[in-house]
């Protein structure tokens, strides 16, 4: 934030100076400016603007901050205090004339991809991005491969891919993993490198990995009874059929993220015994204590389903049920999560639970792979040496 | 006269086993131990694609330890307990760890405000990291002398036979391949069919032995176990066990550069105090050092194999430098009093 306030006093004494002025402050940084615990981002490019906000998915700050301007430019600034090891996506909202679009900060180059699009991405001190993310030619390469399968229950045809480890052989057994929103886990999270480096590195055992996606999902994975006839009754014995599998709910895991991973606790809990391997990333488990909910009608299977899950949560399975659950810090399905977990532990239920400084994103649930992978199919890490 | 020893990076991506046999002349039968990959030990297409022209004579003592366990119940239920109370065991063992490498970090913070008020302080705690850690292949032999049943597995008749088949392949053989894996499967089977004194008796008749990875990690006194950035725990290095005690003085650390933070000194250091007087030996694929007429050298790629120094730092060697580190132990000397 010094450097903004020195440079708007440096053009208040010398205007003449400010578009100098602004091009080297631009070109010689990385924006958003990092010091300490503040993020300072920064506007300006060189035509006339009204206003610039701050567009962002942090849950418990005004979501569209309005940025300063420098006096007598269109450059803007704002300065926001952001905790350490944070990670935000953002916007600017840049309104000209009587027009507003959204932007990616034209002068930060970090982006992440979503379904949606790309947002510029703010790294504060103390995030990583995670080594076992990038492919590494060390390890050796699973492979993927599709297959087609008639769903009775959503009355269609689905595609299936499936994540092959690079030691399979047609007559040894797996664990399987089911993974809803395959193809956005797959482009968005480089699930493919992330099981090729924690398989290679023996963090996690090899294991298959089944993934689907939803055809209306948003309706599919709200706790649909169609969705467990679909999972447990058409794709588990086509998997079965195909690939040779390890028997029993401990080789058996689901996961999925938002809505996704509503999806998974559904499976889980509407068919017991069948999967003892869960992975919950940022699940949309809203509940009520009294009255209604107030998130749309998509949501009310959802907010049912989780009532009741409160009220049984045992019904899920005992404690040879493992499950992985996590949450970013900026989602305002944090609460939620929050007050899962220890339900379900009181339930006698071994659940591992993880917060991070992120939001509703890929990237978060890219980032906690490892952490909840190795912690539902640990590998022998410390032992093999191959 | 020694027969060749030669210790191998991983084969991944790059094998350079059939160059280093090749430098060798090996021409005759190769036997082959791949306990390490347990349930597909007996897959061997990728060694025979690298090896062609070979034959190779395959001792498959994963399968045959579970044979003698199923034949020999007495036994088997002997090890089984003993495992089981060494298993139990290394819980104390960690616990030591973890408080002395707490004051380490503890008295290493203190190391800035007065190095040489602390330095003492230091030195006794590493002192006592080397102590634990040698304390715990004592106490692992001590667990194992309190059931002498499976003391000496080889003087029970399924396992008798199966040793007996190991020798009389060994006889027939020019070279002995030792593949990487989980080393503790590995170094307990070897064990338990009597390969310490085997190794021993081929090194000393002039086979050629050839250990890569975690096959290498076997043939150390000491079996330690690394991993600095595991997902889960503190990542400290762990004595897994004695190991065949053919090469003294070593310890194998394959892997390093994805399993050790080589760049943190201060850490290494660390660890090579804690392993001194041993010295570590980092080996990436490509590396290749060997005891050859009375005498360590390096070959392979540079940068490979690694010596660990006092300072954290490694010497890579050059191609076909000397290395100055201990001959390897034969026949007898080898062998642990209680396996």
């Amino acid at each position: 934030m010094k450097s903004v306030v020195d440079l708007s006093r440096a053009i208040a004494a010398d205007p003449t100076s400010a578009r100098a002025r602004l091009e080297e402050f631009t070109s010689t940084r990385t924006f958003p400016i990092l010091e300490g615990d503040t993020a300072t981002f920064f506007f300006w490019d060189g035509k006339h603007t009204e206003a610039v906000q701050l567009v962002h998915w942090v849950f418990g700050l005004e979501s569209q901050q309005t940025f300063e301007r420098i006096p007598g430019t269109d450059a803007f600034w704002l300065a926001i205090e952001l905790p350490h090891g944070a990670r935000v996506e953002y916007k600017f909202k840049v309104t000209r004339g009587h027009r507003s679009g959204w932007f990616r900060d034209p002068h930060n180059p970090l982006k992440a991809y979503d379904p949606f699009g790309s947002n510029s991405v703010c790294p504060m001190p103390g995030y990583v991005d995670p080594r076992w993310t990038e492919p590494d030619e060390g390890c050796r390469q699973g492979r993927i491969e599709t297959f087609e399968l008639d769903s009775a229950a959503f009355g269609d045809r689905r595609t299936v891919t499936v994540y092959l480890p690079s030691e399979h052989r047609p007559n040894k057994a797996y664990p399987l993993l089911v993974v809803h929103d395959g193809s956005d886990y797959l482009r968005y999270t480089a699930l493919k490198a992330v099981l090729d480096n924690l398989i290679g590195r023996h963090e996690v055992i090899p294991l298959i990995v089944a993934m689907v996606d939803g055809g209306n999902r948003n309706e599919e994975f709200g706790a649909n009874p169609k969705h467990p006839a679909w999972i447990v009754d058409e794709l588990l014995p086509a998997l079965e059929a195909r690939y040779k599998l390890l028997p029993g709910p401990q080789n058996r895991g689901i996961m999925g993220a938002s809505f996704g991973g509503v999806a998974s606790l559904w499976t889980a809990w509407s068919r017991p015994g069948v999967f003892g391997r869960l992975m919950l990333q940022s699940g949309s488990f809203a509940f009520t204590d009294v009255g209604r909910h107030d998130r749309g009608p998509l949501w009310d299977p959802v907010v049912a389903f989780v009532n009741e899950l409160r009220q049984k949560p045992g019904k899920l399975g005992g404690r040879d049920l493992r499950i992985y659950m996590s949450c970013g810090q900026f989602e305002s399905l944090i609460y939620y999560n929050r007050s899962l977990q220890p339900l379900l532990r009181g339930a006698n239920l071994d659940v591992r639970y993880t917060e991070a400084p992120d939001g509703h994103n890929w990237i978060c649930w890219r980032d906690r792979l490892r952490e909840g992978l190795t912690w539902l199919f640990p590998g022998y890490l410390w032992m093999v040496y191959d | 006269m020694t027969g060749p020893l030669l210790i191998l990076g991983p084969q991944r991506p790059a094998p350079d086993l059939p160059r280093a046999l090749a430098a060798h002349g090996v021409t005759g039968p190769i036997a082959v131990i791949t306990g390490g990959w347990r349930h597909d030990e007996d897959e061997l297409d990728a060694l025979r694609r690298d090896l062609p022209g070979h034959k190779l004579v395959h001792l498959p003592i994963y399968q045959w330890f579970d044979e003698v366990h199923a034949e020999e119940p007495v036994l088997a239920a002997a090890y089984n307990e003993r495992q089981r109370r060494i298993r139990q065991y290394k819980a104390a063992y960690r616990a030591q760890l973890g408080a002395a490498l707490d004051a380490l970090s503890a008295t290493q913070a203190l190391m800035d405000r007065d190095a040489a008020l602390f330095q003492p302080e230091l030195d006794f705690i590493v002192q006592s990291l080397r102590a634990i850690d040698e304390r715990t292949v004592q106490r692992v032999n001590q667990i194992r002398d309190e059931l002498p049943a499976a003391a000496q597995p080889w003087e029970y008749p399924a396992a008798r036979d199966r040793h007996g088949r190991i020798k009389d392949a060994l006889q027939s053989c020019s070279a002995l391949l030792i593949a990487g894996g989980h080393v503790g499967v590995l170094r307990n089977r070897m064990y338990f069919l009597g390969l310490d004194v085997l190794l021993g008796n081929f090194l000393a008749r002039g086979g050629l032995l050839c250990a890569w990875s975690a096959g290498a990690m076997t043939l150390a006194d000491r079996v330690v176990l690394f991993y600095d950035d595991p997902p889960d725990g503190r990542g400290e290095a762990e004595v897994l066990d004695s190991g065949l005690r053919i090469t003294p003085g070593l310890v194998y650390l394959p892997h390093a550069a994805q399993r050790l933070r080589l760049s943190d000194h201060r850490r290494m250091a660390r660890l090579a105090h804690r392993l001194s007087p041993e010295r570590g030996v980092t080996l990436e694929n490509g590396a290749w050092i060997e005891f050859v007429d009375g005498a360590w050298r390096s070959l392979g790629k540079v940068g490979a194999a690694g010596l660990l120094q006092p300072d954290g730092t490694l010497h890579h060697p050059a191609p076909g430098e000397a290395l100055d580190l201990p001959a390897p132990r034969l026949s007898a000397e080898a062998r642990v009093v209680t396996p």
